[in-house]
């Protein structure tokens, strides 16, 4: 008995070990990235632990641009992103639980096509009806056109839904039973239980948005409402950016950063979403 | 297997796992049902009326007739466009390379995350698994260009991993030159980029699993494997199915690695996709028509893909 | 029951198609009613202009906020647009959907005649003074080079940027030569010995070079024996030519002797010294490797040439060449060409230019004019470059790309690999080029 625990410990270990080595791969190419947003071009292949050689050069180049409107932007974008991951949230979760706990007429056609819309990339051309829709209705350069057409998503209603067929039908059966609606059990029991699926599309989702280029150049027609994306690739990189590795590394720092820091500040939700999955063993 | 009927009558205690759904659906019921259904997905299919399916509708035309965007003759060709793609090498080379980049890819994504999601599922040490779970979702958090110029100087010739590499085989390793292992780099880097995010929606379905048919399983003498064969496997087969289809259709959202690694899919098509073709055509051809059909191609071809993965892995999606 | 509801849905479906399609098809309509709405109050349409974007912008910004100075009523309202592959499918989709700018920058002459083909583009030698705009810059000589098929001339160039060979003069030296090799059995001579000092190549050509570099390296080539061809703007390529298949032998024996490599990253000119010459440098290059290596000592000359041609004085180069255009149903193409006009006859903005971007304009008085005889004094290199612009021309065919596409496939990259012998590729190539042209 006490050999089996001492393997057991072992095990334990070797497994620690394994998962924080894959942490390290995982974490590496970021110091990487951040040190070489560091350099100066002509140092930029010189070792990566040779810290004497390390300035702001990039970062300096690049906040020296009055047309980058750096806080405009960066409200811009968070105002975007934030609005479209709202959304997003909201009606993938009810959308997908009708979808995976309510029985209704028609739901598995439309199971079916939420599928196949997720799936299939259509005609790769779409964007440009979309973008026709906006002109015409004189919609360019607003936050409507930043976001409406992106407040939905197949593929969360899709996460959600799968996600919800793991919850025991009881619970939601025995909340109908003490007078629930079908929105407070939404509210009150699903979403709170899926938080780790939330916390996961609410990345991506707002991920999405962050680092969307196409469209915004399409419909962004004033400096003021540009996004900081937008405004970096216009004003930063521009033509000649493939020569200019360190400000393209300091680029992308600037435009992890955010996100980084989200991600940071809601990691907890990130956890116990996760460890509120282990909380449904009843 | 004596276990399974204790796991059968668990699955009785705790509530109709799956078979419930009928039970509410009788009778008068059902109508009031059907309509609170439908008022929660109103939003959702009036948008998307608007915002897929009518774009996509109306440009599906398009792919029958050989234009560009503004070119004001729009010469209809029927299916020459899908036809003409067919003949092509590109075509070949796209299955070709679909087929070695999925025998790469798809079992080591597999295993690498469902083996990262069982071993955190059993830290117990809440900090360390939370580091541990903010890691592994970092590579999520670039754009698909920032990570491809980070891996371009990882795989650069004269890197200390290609360097080591070398020295262990005795020859020069061109890691985006070669035709045979051009996209060995490439599925590494993704399956860094997706591992830790699949780990992550395995483990949330791992961990909701009871404990106690665990125990009971253990009572009944099961060992490791067959417990994860017979417990794990099952209870997380949708979230095990959201992730092989996620890996399955990596290979049509693949476009930045070539891009910016191979000048859009060299060395002699060998790191070609169809997100490349599509690029190529639209973009730099500014045959809107032709890639169009390409695209329905592509679209077509990974929905049966999805299908036939849901026939064969999945148990109900 | 259940047959009904898809039925329901159908209709749903088609219902709401409908006022979808009637907002598509208002669209016409609707934007000349509510975007010229708001401009009817104010005193006049502003004139919009994209710029090409990074630097190309900053020093287009000089020129036109002087310009806004002088003209405070009627400013021109600016913004870049995003450089890199999709810019062409950005300024298409305006296009397509009436909101393009007046002018748009950042045009490759082959795209412009694309547009000026479906007649979105105005003529630009048919406005007032073009002639004159042109004489005043001297730059006669170039129009026939960005002449489109029906004989108009739709895109004024900004830049204008030879390519060249770039060497490095220590391996120069090494190898015993005190200037760059000028035959192609002098430039082998040259890497023979370059690759016995280990490691190293003597050309980086591109084994899967993109189209546009192809592109250089065949022309720059070509030119670089033959003077001054027009011929091959049919078809951009002339694989009959002795020329030509002396060209492609040279690089066929490159690949097998290893004076060039497939590992194309281990081989990089402006990072590591282990390259005898860069094939093709625009005028940026030198800049670029002098940011990576301080150190390196560069030369730049023309391409080597065959043996039978024995001399590469007074050759011909390919040049890289972008410009601006006016959109034709944009108004204030008056306006427009007023700006334009008065942009390009100030030389000291095509100074700008050079000094934020080191790319060079379009104008063959660069050595000798004085506004730029500071600039060439303090900027080493450039000299060669600017000495080299009236004797290059960027080569026009309709569909480069494809051509260009085709030969990557049929000949460039076989030949890297050494899958075929030059006289397969030479034929397969011509082959593949024909496929295109009958199109």
């Amino acid at each position: 008995m006490k050999s089996k625990s001492i393997q057991d410990n072992l095990i334990g270990k070797i497994v620690i070990c394994l998962l924080l080595l894959w942490s390290f791969i995982n974490i590496y190419p970021y110091f990487y990235l951040v040190i070489g947003s560091l350099k100066q071009d002509r140092d930029f292949y010189t070792s990566i632990l040779n810290f004497k050689v390390l300035t702001f050069d990039s970062y300096e180049k690049m906040f020296a641009l009055e047309e980058l409107h750096f806080i405009r932007a960066l409200f811009n974008s968070l105002f975007v992103a934030g609005a479209v991951t709202l959304a997003t949230l909201f009606f993938s979760a009810i959308t997908g639980y009708a979808i995976s706990k309510l029985d209704f007429k028609g739901k598995s056609f439309i199971a079916n096509f939420i599928i196949f819309q997720w799936i299939f990339t259509g005609t790769g051309v779409g964007f440009i009806v979309v973008f026709k829709l906006m002109v015409s209705l004189n919609l360019l350069s607003t936050y409507t056109a930043l976001t409406v057409p992106f407040l939905m998503s197949a593929w969360g209603v899709f996460l959600f839904s799968q996600y919800f067929k793991t919850i025991p039908m009881a619970l939601i059966e025995s909340a109908r039973i003490e007078g629930c609606s079908e929105f407070g059990i939404i509210f009150r029991i699903m979403i709170p239980m899926s938080k780790s699926v939330a916390a996961i599309l609410g990345v991506f989702t707002f991920m999405g948005r962050w680092n969307d280029l196409l469209w915004s150049i399409l419909v962004i027609r004033k400096p003021h409402m540009m996004t900081l994306n937008l405004s970096i690739a216009n004003f930063v990189l521009g033509g000649g950016g493939r020569d200019k590795p360190g400000l393209i590394f300091a680029a992308t720092v600037i435009l992890t950063l955010p996100l980084l820091i989200l991600f940071i500040i809601y990691r907890k939700q990130f956890i116990t979403g996760i460890s509120i999955g282990g909380g449904l063993k009843l | 297997m004596v276990f399974e009927n204790t796991i059968n009558s668990l699955k009785e205690k705790y509530g109709g796992y799956r078979k419930n759904v009928a039970a509410t659906g009788s009778g008068k019921g059902l109508k009031k049902m059907t309509l609170i259904a439908w008022i929660i997905i109103m939003p959702y299919i009036l948008w998307n009326i608007v915002f897929w399916l009518y774009p996509n509708i109306v440009s599906i035309p398009i792919a029958l007739f050989e234009t560009s965007l503004i070119s004001a003759k729009a010469v209809f060709v029927g299916l020459d466009n899908f036809l003409d793609f067919f003949k092509r090498e590109e075509f070949r080379m796209i299955m070709y390379n679909m087929i070695r980049f999925g025998i790469i890819y798809i079992p080591l994504s597999l295993v690498i995350s469902m083996m990262l999601a069982l071993m955190l599922n059993s830290v117990k040490n809440v900090a360390l698994k939370s580091f541990l779970v903010i890691s592994y979702f970092l590579p999520n958090l670039t754009a698909g260009v920032a990570y491809s110029v980070i891996f371009q100087k990882i795989f650069d010739p004269h890197s200390f991993l290609t360097k080591a590499i070398s020295t262990i085989t005795g020859t020069n390793i061109g890691w985006f030159s070669d035709t045979n292992i051009v996209l060995i780099p490439m599925a590494i880097m993704i399956v860094w980029k997706s591992s830790g995010y699949y780990a992550l929606l395995l483990l949330a379905n791992i961990s909701s699993i009871p404990d106690s048919y665990h125990e009971a399983a253990l009572i009944d003498g099961a060992g490791s494997f067959t417990r994860f064969w017979k417990i794990t496997l099952p209870m997380i087969n949708p979230t095990f199915v959201i992730v092989v289809i996620f890996a399955v259709t990596t290979f049509f959202g693949m476009f930045a690695e070539p891009l910016m690694l191979t000048e859009g899919g060299g060395p002699m098509l060998a790191s070609y996709t169809f997100k490349m073709e599509i690029f190529h055509q639209i973009y730099d051809r500014m045959a809107v028509g032709y890639g169009a059909a390409v695209s329905l191609v592509a679209g077509i071809m990974s929905y049966v893909l999805v299908l036939l993965i849901k026939k064969f892995v999945g148990k109900e999606v | 029951m259940k047959r009904k509801f898809y039925l329901c849905f159908i209709m749903l479906i088609i219902f709401a198609l409908i006022p979808a399609s009637v907002f598509a098809g208002g669209q016409a309509e609707g934007t000349s009613e509510t975007a010229e709405k708001p401009q009817e109050s104010a005193v006049e349409k502003p004139l919009t202009y994209w710029t090409a974007g990074g630097d190309f912008y900053k020093a287009e910004k000089i020129a036109i906020d002087s310009f806004n100075k002088k003209n405070p009523d009627s400013p021109v309202i600016y913004n870049p647009i995003p450089a890199g592959s999709s810019s062409e499918m950005i300024i298409q989709t305006a296009i397509a959907t009436s909101t393009a700018p007046t002018i748009t920058a950042n045009l490759e002459v082959f795209f412009a005649n694309f547009l000026a083909e479906n007649d979105v583009l105005v003529a630009l030698d048919t406005l007032p003074g073009f002639n004159e705009l042109v004489k005043s810059r001297s730059s006669e000589g170039f129009m026939d080079s960005i002449r489109s098929a029906d004989g108009h001339i739709y895109v004024l160039p900004q830049m204008w940027t030879p390519a060249l060979l770039l060497y490095d003069n220590v391996m120069l030296k090494k190898a015993g030569f005190d200037k760059p090799p000028v035959t192609y059995s002098e430039f082998n001579e040259f890497a023979s010995k370059v690759i016995e000092m280990g490691d190293c190549i003597a050309i980086d050509f591109d084994p899967i070079a993109a189209w546009w570099k192809l592109g250089y390296y065949w022309h720059t080539f070509y030119m670089s024996a033959k003077g001054n061809v027009q011929e091959l703007s049919k078809d951009g390529l002339d694989t009959k030519s002795d020329v030509s298949v002396a060209f492609v032998e040279f690089v066929a024996n490159a690949f097998k002797k290893g004076y060039a490599s497939t590992d194309r990253d281990r081989y990089k000119f402006n990072q590591h010294s282990n390259v005898g010459c860069m094939a093709c440098a625009g005028s940026g290059a030198p800049k670029g490797v002098m940011a990576m290596r301080p150190d390196a000592e560069l030369t730049l000359a023309p391409p080597p040439v065959p043996d039978f041609i024995g001399t590469n004085e007074g050759s011909w180069v390919d040049a890289s060449v972008k410009g601006l255009a006016i959109i034709k149903n944009s108004g204030n193409v008056e306006k427009a060409w007023e700006y334009i006009k008065w942009r390009f006859s100030n030389p000291e903005f095509d100074l700008e230019l050079m000094n934020k971007t080191s790319l060079l304009p379009m104008r063959s008085d660069l050595m000798e004019n004085p506004v730029f005889k500071d600039y060439f004094e303090t900027h080493a290199y450039m000299d060669v470059f600017a000495d080299f612009v009236p004797r290059s021309h960027s080569v026009l065919c309709p569909d480069k790309y494809d051509i260009y596409n085709a030969v990557k496939k049929a000949l460039w990259e076989p030949i890297a690999y050494q899958k075929k012998d030059v006289n397969t590729a030479l034929r397969d190539a011509e082959i593949a080029v024909q496929a295109v042209l009958a199109k």
